[in-house]
């Protein structure tokens, strides 16, 4: 480390990070001094394509296992995410669908829980800049507004989404993706392996092949194996944050600061430094997921150009949402067969996920071990479940446009992968922990970046809009703190 | 023949009948079972024989199969009786991995080809081999 303070400490190479400092740096004087903390190691892309082949490379022990850093106290319950310089960048399946409008309004339109303090049209234009960097791959037509067009032309939709297209129009859309579905910017097109987690050929989006400059801007100092556990308050400002690195124990100073760690992390530090917000480390959750399979009478399902080809909307939206979860259903386009001579193919799987919403009994504690939080999660809410038997209900008839033979659903799926709702966004701190800036509502100079935000937990993918709030967010750090 | 030599007979008969089974189930390896398993379930389609018996020796390394009598005992079964793979979860995910390890849906299913293995894990060895996506089907051009 060059200085003992900066001004700016940003913890965490993730989505909420990178895109925060891209914002950031695009904005700061040229003299401006940032550090990064990362916890994790680089592995880079090629090295993570050699272990899946079954080679050796030193890189593969350089980060812990997920499941090895935190208690689980209810391990019937596994949270997933990635070690590691670039985070869950590393892992993620690259689906970035917008949220809807309504999203942002549960309690006004429907009762539910409670409206976010920003609205989608303060976000629309953070959108926008998250999908040029991405390069997102997507339709003309979208059930959410869009002034923009997406950079890359749409993937291909199957035999089936087709005709679930043709049937309602901007509710059945193609999936937009961090897939590339041309290549693009060092990127390769995607073609399908279905191995999003850690694509074979490149195709999609990472921090490591984002080419954003963030992490080589001369700006920018970037520690690795640093692992912050508490922040130092003084007079609701965070004066030093302090971290653990090769066994020994560090404190850097810094006028703003900004946690991009994940949902688990960002709380367990701030709990660990004496956060007293009653809602800190509260309401952990995400969204629940089934599959349901879809046998089809002599109709092949073949030609899409990716993992995730489609989306649905046609249970997300409406009165229902006074009672049950939203669903959003993903058209999936693995190499998935039905074991019967002639009918390999007459098979479509919908991947349906439904909202949830925070609740008291799912929380992250600090341990006996600052550095591991421990997690309690009793299960979703009956919101979630009331969600599952509606789209029950109503499946059949949304797809009587097709010559369905039967239904199966799978039991419900362990994990979406997301980590949602620990630091909720409001617009006081008697509702949630940081404003609509993410700003900490006590703790005036500290950023909490990420997914923790959610006021509530849309049955939408999360990176983009968890990406489009940390840039939404650092466009007002030179007017929010005085620097 | 007389009525002490016939029960005779028909009691050794009964036994053999009993345990020479018993012994071919016994004697029978878990790679024949499996062998015979995805032979019957496919016999309508013209198998690689030698195929079929490297994707069982290399579906089977690391398998919990190996250390699990009671799997052994369940393959075997399965086998013997002719169940039908639908019917059985250690069977449809057997011959599920077999069909999808071979150039059958590549060539489109066309049961008049022999199907050749080429390979489980396909996914980083053989990047883009998803036989249902455009690459296989590319959109009509009108």
């Amino acid at each position: 480390m060059k200085d003992t303070s900066y001004d700016l400490v940003v913890i965490g190479t993730g989505f909420a990070s990178t895109f925060f400092l891209h914002k950031y740096l695009s904005k700061a004087p040229a003299k401006a001094s940032v550090l990064v903390l990362e916890k994790g190691h680089f592995f880079p892309h090629m090295e993570r394509v050699k272990e899946r082949r079954g080679e050796k490379t030193p890189f593969a022990t350089l980060n812990p296992d997920a499941q090895e850093t935190y208690e689980n106290l209810t391990p019937e319950k596994r949270w997933m995410f990635t070690q590691g310089f670039g985070g869950s960048s590393n892992c993620w399946y690259g689906c970035t669908p917008r949220f809807m409008p309504s999203d942002f309004k549960m309690k006004s339109l429907y009762g539910v829980a409670n409206d976010w303090p920003l609205q989608y049209d303060d976000l629309d234009p953070y959108y926008s800049q998250v999908e040029d960097l991405m390069s997102i791959s997507g339709p003309e037509m979208t059930p959410f507004p869009k002034k923009t067009r997406y950079p890359l032309p749409p993937h291909l939709f199957t035999t089936v989404d087709k005709i679930l297209h043709n049937k309602y129009g901007n509710l059945y859309i193609n999936q937009p993706t961090a897939r590339a579905s041309v290549a693009v910017n060092g990127r390769n097109a995607c073609c399908a392996s279905a191995v999003c987690h850690v694509c074979p050929v490149n195709a999609k989006f990472t921090i490591e092949n984002s080419n954003m400059g963030v992490y080589e801007d001369p700006r920018v100092e970037t520690v690795y194996g640093a692992q912050v556990f508490s922040l130092d308050f003084e007079q609701n400002k965070v004066r030093r944050a302090n971290y653990f690195k090769d066994g020994k124990e560090y404190k850097v100073a810094g006028e703003v600061f900004a946690l991009g760690t994940n949902a688990i992390f960002n709380s367990n530090i701030l709990l660990n430094s004496g956060d007293t917000n009653p809602f800190t480390g509260k309401g952990l959750g995400e969204q629940v997921a089934l599959e349901a399979s879809v046998y089809l009478d002599n109709l092949e399902n073949v030609g899409g150009s990716t993992w995730v080809n489609a989306n649905g909307y046609m249970l997300y939206d409406g009165d229902h949402r006074k009672d049950s979860a939203a669903c959003l259903m993903e058209s999936n386009n693995a190499p998935y067969i039905r074991l019967e001579r002639g009918k390999w193919r007459h098979l479509i799987n919908f991947r349906m996920i439904f909202e949830d919403l925070p609740e008291a009994r799912n929380f992250v504690a600090p341990s006996a071990d600052r550095l591991k939080p421990a997690i309690t999660h009793k299960g979703p809410s009956d919101y979630s479940m009331k969600g599952i038997e509606y789209m029950k209900a109503k499946l059949p008839g949304v797809l009587s446009c097709l010559p369905v033979e039967k239904i199966e659903y799978s039991p419900l799926i362990e994990s979406e992968a997301h980590i949602l709702g620990t630091t909720r966004m409001s617009n006081s701190a008697a509702e949630g922990v940081v404003d609509k800036h993410l700003l900490h509502h006590q703790y005036r100079n500290l950023f909490v970046l990420g997914s923790g935000s959610f006021t509530t937990f849309t049955p939408a993918n999360p990176t983009l809009t968890l990406s489009a709030l940390s840039m939404h967010a650092a466009d007002k750090v030179f007017n929010s703190i005085p620097v | 023949m007389n009525r002490r030599y016939f029960l005779r007979l028909t009691g050794l008969a009964g036994a053999a009948l009993v345990a020479l089974p018993s012994l071919g189930f016994m004697s029978t390896s878990i790679k024949e079972a499996a062998i015979g398993v995805i032979t019957k379930e496919l016999h309508y389609l013209k198998l690689d024989k030698k195929g079929v018996e490297q994707f069982v020796d290399d579906y089977f390394k690391g398998h919990y199969i190996q250390s699990s009598l009671k799997t052994q005992i369940n393959l075997k079964s399965c086998y013997y009786l002719g169940v039908d793979a639908n019917e059985s979860r250690l069977l449809s995910k057997l011959v599920h991995n077999y069909i999808t390890s071979t150039d059958f849906f590549m060539n489109r299913m066309d049961e008049s080809k022999t199907v050749k293995y080429i390979g489980i894990n396909k996914a980083y060895k053989m990047p883009c081999y998803n036989p249902f996506s455009s690459f296989y089907y590319p959109p009509k051009v009108s």
